[in-house]
């Protein structure tokens, strides 16, 4: 039997059938790109087509991992700096050494412009000619286009994750903080603080024991999640030391609470400003021990009266190798006050590049005729509107302690 | 902030130190705060790679400093010391001295005031 060349009519007709076919497949090829957001799928999908479209072997490879998660990566090792993505193969160029004119590829790029990989195109039946060239690149940079937006996608779902988390452990840090204030015949209390971020390292703790407040107010260095973990852990220690040295005093306190968390400060490379005191509502004796905090203020009869510190901050020399603390003690009048404000609100910026400074808060706390609950959101409210839309840089902390008349049983 | 970072072998920013094998030195120039800390942090980490034992910080031009900056330059202290070596505060400028003896850390580091 032999073979009979196909006519010109043949011939014209198959090429247009061909051509048909080629253009349906195109349309197929643009259609797919983002159906997924697997990478792999979309890809092998895309690979399919156009390997229909080229009626040629398609191979992809990718200059790094598709995943470090081993149950999302399907890339193979080629032990040449590059992984196998995915394929199209008919089988058929695996048999063959494809010359150059053969096989022709074009390099993929990710959306930073680096090279992202490769695209390899196989045909053993004919050659290449410069049109499946124009192709190949077009098919490229969709393989390209939907590889990236899939990276992309998981990029943002990772960072929300991790955002996630970090609300997360932020809002854990800021329960840490009291939403009770001591209520005590004969003292009055006010205790605020606004982080700069979602959590910040100011701190401040109160506990009742009979008839005394015992309290920590401080500022952890640093800002955001280290210095607010840090916070947490030295309110625990506070509360713990109020229990474990009610009657011990407040020298007691701070050396009970340096021995917890020295070690945990020093190994973070923070510190910690920190006021721990008693007041006795009985006696109306104040006792205390100043670790680096500023300002701390007393208000007696309208003189404001700096309360130094007594020791470096907490966490910088370990308080049992330095010399036996000594609390500071002062005794005070009806309508006196005690303020430890972080150094957050102080250094407050405006545009211009002032800060708050003392000098209003002083002002403010002299102010006799308003209580220490209309003080403060006063004094909070000033800061807010120094700042002019200024960013906060620090967390602000202010907490008032205000005797008032006792109301003693008849 | 600046960071002018002098090491033993140009020292004429820090020109009563004394320049020794050991001995590195920066000024800091303006604030020193949260945002400088890691400049600062990355000429220490290289001084504590060459084998320094003395590290001086001269902050007589700094005009700001927060409490980041001063964690950061206690963290330095103590890893110096715990290789027997030690950091030291230059000429301090009011502002870094008031914040020093406000908060007691005066007595934690070792200073040397102006000539």
């Amino acid at each position: 039997m032999t073979q009979t060349s196909p006519s010109p009519v043949e011939s014209l007709t198959k090429a247009l059938v061909d051509a048909n076919d080629q253009l349906v497949t195109l349309y197929e090829l643009t259609s797919v790109t983002m159906r997924s957001l697997d990478e792999q799928e979309t890809a092998s999908t895309i690979l399919d087509r156009a390997a229909q479209l080229l009626q040629a072997d398609l191979r992809l490879w990718c200059s790094e991992r598709r995943s470090t998660s081993p149950e999302l990566d399907h890339t193979t090792d080629t032990g040449d700096g590059h992984y196998l993505h995915t394929e199209a193969l008919s089988g058929a160029a695996d048999q063959h050494n494809a010359d150059s004119d053969h096989s022709i590829s074009v390099k993929l790029q990710s959306s930073d412009g680096r090279q992202a990989g490769r695209l390899e195109a196989i045909r053993v039946d004919r050659p290449f000619g410069t049109a499946d060239g124009k192709l190949l690149t077009a098919v490229g940079n969709l393989v390209s286009g939907a590889i990236n937006a899939s990276r992309l996608h998981e990029a943002e779902l990772g960072q929300a994750m991790v955002a996630r988390d970090h609300d997360t452990a932020s809002a854990l840090a800021r329960r840490a903080l009291p939403t009770w204030r001591p209520s005590i015949n004969g003292l009055e209390v006010y205790a605020e603080s606004q982080p700069a971020r979602a959590a910040g390292g100011d701190l401040f703790c109160f506990s009742i024991v009979d008839n005394t407040v015992h309290f920590a107010v401080g500022d952890v260095s640093g800002k955001g999640l280290p210095a607010a973990m840090m916070m947490t852990t030295v309110i625990s220690a506070s509360t713990a030391a109020f229990q474990g040295s009610a009657h011990a005093g407040a020298a007691a306190a701070m050396t009970a609470v340096d021995a917890w968390v020295y070690e945990y400060l020093a190994e973070a490379g923070l510190f910690v400003t920190l006021v721990v005191g008693q007041f006795d509502t009985i006696t109306r004796r104040l006792s205390l021990v100043n670790a680096g905090h500023s300002p701390v203020l007393i208000v007696q009869g309208g003189e404001v009266t700096p309360v130094l510190a007594d020791i470096a901050p907490v966490g910088v020399l370990p308080v049992a190798d330095g010399p036996d603390l000594v609390a500071q003690n002062f005794t005070l009048g009806e309508g006196d006050r005690f303020i430890i404000c972080s150094d957050g609100l102080t250094e407050q910026e405006n545009p211009s590049g002032e800060m708050v400074g003392e000098d209003h808060l002083i002002e403010a706390v002299q102010d006799t005729a308003a209580s220490a609950h209309q003080i403060g959101p006063q004094i909070l409210e000033y800061v807010e509107k120094f700042a002019d839309g200024y960013p906060q840089a620090d967390d602000r902390t202010l907490v008032i302690f205000e005797f008032t008349p006792r109301r003693d049983a008849s | 902030m600046q960071i002018e970072t002098v090491s033993h072998r140009q020292d004429d920013a820090v020109d009563d130190a004394t320049p020794s094998e050991e001995t590195w030195a920066c000024r800091i120039l303006g604030r020193f705060d949260a945002h400088e800390s890691e400049q600062f942090r990355s000429y220490f980490e290289e001084a504590v790679s060459q084998g320094t034992k003395t590290f001086i910080v001269d902050l007589s031009e700094v005009d700001f400093v927060d409490s980041t900056a001063l964690a950061e330059l206690v963290r330095a202290m103590k890893q110096l010391r715990q290789e027997a070596g030690n950091l030291i505060l230059r000429r301090p400028s009011n502002a870094v001295r008031i914040i020093l003896e406000l908060t007691k850390l005066d007595q934690a580091f070792t200073i040397e005031a102006a000539a």
